[in-house]
C-alpha cells in the first residue's frame, strides 16, 4: 500500500518555505502549518477521538519545529510531518489503554447533537469509528479523503506517497468501509 | 468506479458525499482567511534575511535579551522597556524561538518583559501594543507569549492571531488559527478571561469590557441579538431568539456572556438552563457557580468543552 519510492515531492516554494523555516522564519513555519495542518489532521484523526486530535496537531507542530533541523530532505515535509503525528500518537497512548485498538472509541457527546441533529452526530461517531478500524493506510488516506476533504493528488503531494499508492487505498478502503457499513445496516449506503 | 473519490470530478458517488457530508463536523477548521490578503506573510518572508541564530541574544552593552527587528529604520535590536515606532512600511520582531510578530504601519510597540518562570524553566515575553496592529506567530506552550493593550491583555494558547489598537485605545483581537485569552478588568474589580478560539474575534474598548467571542460565520441577525443581550437592551424575545441558536458556534458568545457579571444574573441564568446537554458540564460545576462568576468553575467547564469552538 505504501511505496518506497514517492513520486517528486513538494514543489521548489515549498522547499523554499522549509528552508525559511528552518532558519528561523517564523512567518514561513507558519505558512508550512497552514498547509499541513489539514494533513496532519487526517494522520491524527484516524487514530484518535476528534477532541484530542485537535490538540495532538499543535503538538506536533511545535515538535516539528524543534526538530526542523532533522529534517534530511526538504522537499519531504509532508512525509515527515506525517511521521511525526504517528509517533505522536504513539507517545501519546503509551501507558494508557490502547482503546483505539479495541475499537472502542470514547467521545464525548456532540453539542452539535444536542443543539441540532442528534441522530447525524451519533451517525457521524459511529461512521468515524469504523473508519478508525480500517487498515492504517487505508484509514489515513481516507480520512484524508473524506474528513479533511482533499483530493488524492492532495494527498499524494502532502504525505510524500505516489498517486497510485493513494488511489489503491482510497479504493480499497472505501470498499472496505461500505461493506463494513452495510453490514451494520447504515442507511446511507447504496447496495 | 468514478473518479470522484479520486479527485472529485466526474459523476458524483452518493455514498462518498453522504459521507463527506457527515464527517465535514471533524474537519481541521482552516484559519478563516482575514479580509487582507495572506500573500503578504510569504512577500514578508521573502523580503527578510535569513538568519541562523533564533536563539535569545545579548547585545554587547545591553541590559538584557533583545530581539531581533527588521523593517524599522536605525532599529535592530529592542530590549525590555524599549519602544518601537513602525514607520510607513510593515516590520517585523523576532521573538526569541518561538515565533514572530508582525507589526502594521505606524504602529507602537513597547517590549514589556521577557523573563524566565516555572522555575526558570521556560521563558515568558510580553509585549504591549499601545497603537496600530500585530499579526502574532506563535508556536510555545501556553502562556509564553502575550500581548497587553489600553483595553486589556492576550495570552497566546496557539499559533497566530491579530491584534488592533485605534486611537482611542479600543482593542480587537482576531485570532486565525490556535486561542487566545484576553484578560481585563484590574483596580476595584475581579481580572477575568475571555476565550476567543481560531475563527473568533472580540472588541474591548479601554476601561470597558470585551464584547464576547463571535464566530466570523455567525448570521447578522445573531451578532445583534448578542449585541443587544451584551448591552443589556435585549427584549425577553431577543432572548430567547438567541437561545434557540441551532449552530453549536453560537453558544460560544452565549457561553462568555453566562459568565459575565455585567449581565443581568437572571438572563444568565436563563442562558445556564438552556445550555445545549451536549456541552458536557462537569459534575463540579453547579449553576451557583456560574452565577457566582466564579473564574475555577468557569475553566473546569470551559475546558471540558472549548475543543468543539475549535
Amino acid at each position: 500500500m505504501r511505496e518506497p519510492t514517492p513520486e517528486p515531492g513538494a514543489p521548489p516554494e515549498e522547499r523554499l518555505l522549509v528552508e525559511r523555516a528552518r532558519a528561523g522564519d517564523r512567518p514561513a513555519f507558519a505558512a508550512l502549518y497552514e498547509r499541513y495542518a489539514s494533513t496532519v489532521h487526517g494522520v491524527l484523526l484516524a487514530r484518535v477521538p476528534p477532541e484530542e486530535a485537535r490538540d495532538l496537531v499543535q503538538e506536533v507542530f511545535l515538535v516539528a519545529l524543534r526538530a526542523l533541523d532533522t529534517l534530511a530532505d526538504a522537499g519531504r515535509v509532508g512525509a515527515w510531518l506525517c511521521a511525526i503525528a504517528r509517533n505522536k500518537v504513539r507517545d501519546h497512548y503509551k501507558g494508557r489503554r490502547p482503546a483505539l485498538e479495541l475499537g472502542e472509541v470514547s467521545e464525548p457527546a456532540d453539542p452539535g447533537a444536542g443543539v441540532a441533529s442528534p441522530d447525524e452526530g451519533e451517525e457521524a461517531r459511529a461512521v468515524l469509528s469504523l473508519l478508525r478500524e480500517l487498515p492504517e493506510a487505508y484509514r489515513e488516506t481516507l480520512a484524508m479523503r473524506l474528513v479533511e476533504d482533499l483530493t488524492g493528488p492532495e494527498i499524494a503531494l502532502r504525505t510524500g506517497m505516489t498517486q497510485g499508492s493513494v488511489r489503491v487505498n482510497l479504493h480499497r478502503g472505501m470498499k472496505l468501509l461500505r461493506e463494513r457499513l452495510e453490514r451494520l445496516g447504515w442507511r446511507g449506503a447504496l447496495s | 468506479m468514478s473518479d470522484y473519490l479520486w479527485d472529485k470530478t466526474g459523476e458524483p458517488d452518493a455514498d462518498v458525499e453522504r459521507l463527506e457530508r457527515l464527517l465535514a463536523r471533524f474537519r481541521h477548521r482552516p484559519a478563516p482567511r482575514a479580509a487582507r490578503p495572506r500573500r503578504w506573510v510569504l512577500a514578508l518572508a521573502a523580503a527578510l534575511p535569513l538568519v541562523a541564530a533564533l536563539l535569545l541574544w545579548r547585545a554587547p552593552g545591553t541590559r538584557g535579551p533583545t530581539y531581533e527587528v527588521t523593517g524599522v529604520a536605525g532599529l535592530e535590536r529592542v530590549g525590555v522597556g524599549d519602544w518601537i515606532e513602525v514607520g510607513e512600511e510593515r516590520a517585523s520582531v523576532r521573538i526569541a524561538d518561538i515565533g514572530g510578530v508582525d507589526l502594521e504601519p505606524r504602529s507602537r510597540v513597547r517590549v514589556d518583559e521577557i523573563r524566565l518562570a516555572h522555575g526558570g524553566r521556560r521563558e515568558e515575553h510580553r509585549l504591549y501594543l499601545a497603537r496600530g496592529g500585530l499579526r502574532a506567530s506563535i508556536f510555545a506552550a501556553e502562556r509564553v507569549f502575550g500581548t497587553s493593550t489600553p483595553a486589556g491583555f492576550s495570552v497566546d494558547l496557539g499559533c497566530i492571531y491579530t491584534v488592533e489598537v485605534d486611537e482611542h485605545g479600543t482593542t480587537r483581537i482576531a485570532v486565525e488559527t490556535g486561542r487566545v485569552a484576553f484578560g481585563f478588568g484590574g483596580a476595584g474589580e475581579p481580572r477575568r478571561e475571555v476565550f476567543v478560539p481560531s475563527g473568533a474575534s472580540i472588541t474591548c474598548r479601554k476601561d470597558g469590557r470585551p464584547t464576547p467571542p463571535i464566530k466570523d460565520g455567525a448570521a447578522d441577525a445573531f451578532v445583534a441579538l448578542i449585541g443587544r443581550i451584551h448591552g443589556g437592551s435585549a427584549t425577553p424575545a431577543d432572548l430567547e431568539a438567541a437561545l434557540a441558536a441551532e449552530e453549536r458556534d453560537d453558544w460560544l458568545p452565549l457561553f462568555e456572556l453566562m459568565n459575565d457579571l455585567a449581565i443581568d444574573r437572571d438572563v444568565r441564568g436563563r442562558i445556564f438552563d438552556r445550555f445545549p446537554a451536549g456541552f458536557e458540564r462537569p459534575s463540579t460545576v453547579t449553576r451557583e457557580g456560574i452565577l457566582a462568576a466564579d473564574p475555577g468553575q468557569r475553566q473546569l467547564w470551559l475546558d471540558a468543552i472549548k475543543h468543539w469552538w475549535w
